[in-house]
């Protein structure tokens, strides 16, 4: 079973890489310069507690060992700023807000991005394709967080026709959705068009027009079929743009996720969130990169027998 | 009857030979063009490229010389002068502490640029180093540095450089250390590509049956074709750090003041978007037109430089 | 469909150009020729002379924009269709017109079992059942000499070798029975010996089926050994056709005594430096006005620059154009017979 061992393989690099991220996040963050509690005004002895409860008075390597014993139960500690709240718990609050939005970018980058795509290919040199570039084009250069002002400005501020920040309604994932998954609307449309046209021109196309199949069979077991193959493998760095931009889309529009936490972090040194968040980042990339790759195996029958 | 003689003379003379004229023969309609001359060419063919230089020349030459065209300095604070809208005085108004909008976004727009440039080129070095040494030496260096590169390739970007930052602290120069430790890696995986290919190639096989030597082949036949994809890259590499250094600065870890940036002007607009919205647009467009130009650019170059499209 | 005439097939005049940023490339001006049936015809030319967009039109192969038929008549088996549409051209394509391209790598799906591709077509143009198709597609597996068809009807195409390849291609096109095969360089990309193993493959249908085949080819040698008719194209026009004894001992066409002069021969005088055609193709924009071949024939004459010449008979079935032929041009013309006396090429058992 070639495809099994091929799955395993995966798996298993997979589990190594995490676990490399997971110390590299952990040193790097210890390497970030002051302690964490610098900025706060407290009494030596209280210091001395709070150090030791955070156990970092323990050396570099055993607090190390400890926090993968814990990571490996579960327990990706405690939050630093935000007293009494473990990093699992604000994860769990966050997360779902975060996931939602995502997804919601994701369906329509993909949706609105593979159909413009493959329209514009067809619809070579005519109006659709020039627009479609251009979106693309805007899409990829104009940054995420300067789509999503002016989009807010635009129809929330301006227009009124949506609300301005938040995340309760539907009503109120339109707007980060559409700025969130611009981006990716856009590189995905240009690489659909590209690899559909690429395919309609090639000869086995052309051999199947010779055999008098129907028009039909022809665009969708020959063209589509092949050209959206290649697409797959822009899932993983969809989902890494997701990621990233929530950091900025979640500021925008003030939405309680785990982009908007893991910059409040940062910018306030809390020092276990932060390796938490990137530890979470990197290994939800890692197995939707892994997910892409199974999936990936499946359908191109060049890589299973490899 | 006369008609018909001359009719048969002038017929005659059709039939007489004219053979093959061995230049006009072997004439090739075209001149020949070296590769870059070809490219050159077909890159001030591609309008969008053109437009796309003329405005990057544009931001250049006011991010270099706006400053200089006013008397004031882009931190000096004018408080009798606050928040006023744009006029002869303060082509761009001024922000709440009276300070130049004018000079401050051109500043700004000094600082990212020039990061990102020089955050590109640094990459490009060390991607162009790694990856040869990777190409070239093959072997366990080869799989090492591959595996080095796959690793930082599953962190997402921006998080990994987000942490970097934090350990370089802010600031022009560990913006540019930080950016340049991260970004290396698709020039090093690109320029390995492009030698394990061109070792293959078969005009390097027929240049060594020629008898050429190594630093030769390396030279003239390497290099050339490696060129093209290594510019390319460089291009697109630029507005990817200036997106990273307006990122980072806009949540506060990148550039600080008094310093400025695009992305700090950027972070410090957004929080004036309801009362005074200029603040924020400015740099919004510059810097988005900064980066559509060079995406626009790079498109151009990428496809003027790639041999397939030769005539 | 007629069979009131002996030809499968019937060319006039037929033009396509292709719009491109360059401006109008007209690969094929006003070419006519007939193929009877089960008959094997050569088009042999260089690259650019315009055989495979020729081929490829007749049935609408070629996606249109930027290709375009400016005009022409294309007779089937007695039936005019040029004018069919896509859905007209279906019964056509596959049942009645088969082709074979060049390189059998990329003419496969390469993400479709062999088996597929086969029933495929099988399916679109029959009635048989699923299971009554694949039987037919190991048949044929089997008929173009592939060993153990039945297993490599569930491989993919990156499983098989070159030749291998191609006889699936060949598979392909003879699955439904058609009456014409158009086979555009099948062994171009292939080793000699299996070259010689396809085209005795070819040699096969056509003698066993009855198939006339359409080959296109730049080799004089494959000519020699398949072929009963050839036609000679240079620049988008056809300057010589006829018999391929005929052309092979008697070519009238400089350009076709060109041909057969520079394929290399194991008895000549391995002292004398290879014969090769100066110059290059012209540039089918600005196509010239004249005969195509004017500027690297040495014996062009100024009417040769500045019209085309009208086809002339020279014998039965050897069709030619060429200002050569008129009266006023015989001294010259004698000049011509004189240098290329020695330039026949013995025809290959």
């Amino acid at each position: 079973m070639k495809l099994l061992k091929y799955i395993s393989k995966r798996i298993a690099i997979s589990f190594l890489m995490i676990l490399i991220l997971v110390t590299v996040s952990f040193f790097m963050v210890k390497l970030i310069p002051g302690s964490p509690f610098t900025s706060e005004k407290m009494q030596a002895g209280n210091k001395a507690a709070i150090y030791a409860y955070y156990g970092l008075d323990k050396p570099v390597y055993e607090q190390y060992l400890i926090y993968l014993n814990n990571l490996a139960h579960g327990d990706l500690g405690t939050s630093y700023k935000i007293r009494a709240i473990s990093v699992n718990q604000i994860i769990a609050t966050a997360f779902p807000y975060s996931l939602d939005l995502g997804l919601r970018a994701i369906g329509f980058a993909l949706t609105m991005g593979l159909l413009l795509g493959i329209t514009a290919a067809y619809q070579r040199g005519k109006a659709l394709d020039t627009f479609t570039m251009v979106l693309a084009i805007i899409g990829t250069s104009v940054p995420s967080f300067i789509v999503g002002f002016f989009i807010q400005y635009i129809f929330a501020v301006k227009l009124k026709w949506f609300p301005v920040a938040q995340y309760e309604s539907l009503a109120h994932t339109v707007l980060p959705t559409f700025a969130l998954g611009l981006g990716m609307l856009a590189m995905i449309a240009k690489y659909t068009r590209s690899s559909m046209l690429e395919v309609i021109s090639s000869e086995y196309v052309k051999t199947a027009d010779s055999k008098g199949l129907s028009k039909l069979r022809i665009i969708f077991v020959h063209q589509l079929r092949n050209a959206l193959m290649p697409v797959i493998t822009l899932l993983g760095p969809t989902v890494a743009s997701v990621i990233t931009g929530t950091f900025v889309v979640e500021n925008v529009f003030a939405i309680p996720g785990l982009g908007r936490h893991y910059v409040t972090s940062v910018q306030n040194l809390d020092y276990t969130l932060i390796t938490g968040l990137t530890i979470f980042f990197a290994v939800l990339l890692v197995m939707m990169n892994l997910i892409v790759d199974i999936a990936y195996a499946f359908i191109d029958p060049r890589i299973k027998l490899e | 009857m006369q008609n018909d003689a001359v009719g048969q003379m002038l017929d005659a003379e059709l039939f007489t030979l004219v053979g093959v004229k061995p230049d006009e023969a072997d004439h090739i309609k075209r001149k020949s063009q070296t590769y870059f001359q070809d490219a050159a060419r077909r890159f001030r063919q591609n309008t969008p490229s053109v437009i796309g230089m003329i405005f990057l020349a544009a931001l250049v030459v006011f991010a270099f010389f706006g400053p200089l065209l006013v008397k004031y300095n882009y931190n000096t604070a004018d408080l009798a002068a606050a928040n006023s809208d744009p006029s002869a005085a303060h082509w761009f108004g001024t922000d709440e502490l009276g300070r130049d909008m004018w000079a401050r976004v051109w500043t700004g727009g000094r600082i990212s640029i020039l990061i990102g440039i020089i955050a590109a080129l640094l990459q490009a070095t060390i991607g162009i180093i790694l990856g040869s040494l990777a190409g070239f030496v093959g072997g366990k260096v080869d799989e090492f540095i591959m595996r080095v590169v796959e690793f930082l390739m599953a962190f997402p970007y921006l998080v990994w450089v987000t942490l970097m930052m934090m350990v370089t602290g802010s600031g022009i120069l560990p913006m540019i250390m930080a950016l340049t430790l991260t970004g290396w890696l698709s020039m090093a995986r690109l320029v390995r590509g492009q030698i394990l290919a061109l070792k293959n190639e078969d005009y390097v096989l027929a240049a060594l049956s020629l008898g050429a030597g190594t630093r030769r082949i390396i030279l003239r036949h390497m290099i050339p074709n490696m060129l093209g994809v290594i510019i390319v890259n460089m291009t697109f590499a630029i507005p990817n750090a200036i997106f990273s250094e307006a990122f980072l600065s806009f949540i506060g870890i990148g550039i600080k003041s008094p310093e400025t940036s695009w992305g700090l002007l950027v972070s410090i607009g957004m929080k004036q978007i309801y009362t005074y919205p200029l603040r924020l647009f400015l740099p919004s467009i510059f810097i988005s037109l900064t980066m559509l130009s060079l995406q626009l650019i790079g498109d151009g170059l990428r496809d003027a430089l790639d041999p397939k499209l030769r005539h | 469909m007629s069979t009131m005439t002996n030809n499968i097939l019937e060319i006039k005049d037929f033009t396509v150009s292709f719009d491109t940023y360059a401006g109008e490339v007209q690969a094929v001006r006003s070419v006519s020729f007939e193929v009877a049936r089960s008959e094997i015809i050569a088009i042999v030319g260089e690259s650019g002379s315009g055989k495979s967009v020729m081929t490829q039109s007749i049935v609408k192969l070629l996606p249109s924009p930027p290709a375009r038929i400016k005009r022409g008549s294309v007779i089937y088996d007695g039936e005019e269709i040029s004018s069919y549409n896509f859905n007209q051209l279906r019964s056509i394509k596959g049942r009645e017109i088969a082709y074979i391209f060049q390189d059998p790598m990329t003419s496969l799906n390469p993400t479709i079992k062999i088996g597929n591709q086969i029933t495929e077509g099988i399916l679109a143009h029959s009635k048989l059942d699923r299971k009554k198709a694949s039987e037919k597609a190991v048949e044929l597996l089997r008929n173009v000499g592939i060993p153990n068809p039945q297993r490599r009807m569930e491989q993919y195409p990156h499983e098989f070798s070159g030749g291998m390849r191609q006889r699936v291609m060949i598979a392909i096109a003879i699955a439904m029975d058609p009456k014409l095969l158009v086979a555009d360089e099948p062994t171009t990309a292939l080793d000699v010996t299996t070259q010689s193993q396809i085209l005795g493959i070819l040699k096969d249908i056509n003698q066993k089926l009855g198939m006339a085949i359409i080959l296109i080819t730049h080799d004089m040698g494959i000519v020699a050994n398949m072929a009963q008719r050839v036609v000679v194209m240079y620049g988008g026009k056809i300057v010589e056709t006829g018999g391929v004894m005929e052309i092979f001992e008697n070519a009238q066409h400089p350009y076709t005594r060109s041909l057969l002069a520079s394929v290399p021969r194991l008895d000549a005088d391995s002292t004398r430096p290879l014969e090769y055609i100066l110059g290059s193709p012209p540039d089918m924009i600005e196509p010239p006005a004249g005969c195509p071949f004017a500027p690297r024939c040495r014996f062009s004459m100024k009417i040769c620059v500045q019209r085309m010449p009208e086809m002339s008979e020279t014998g039965p079935g050897h069709r030619l154009y060429c200002h050569l032929l008129d009266e006023r041009a015989s001294a010259h013309r004698q000049r011509f017979i004189e240098e290329y006396s020695d330039a026949r090429l013995e025809v290959l058992e």
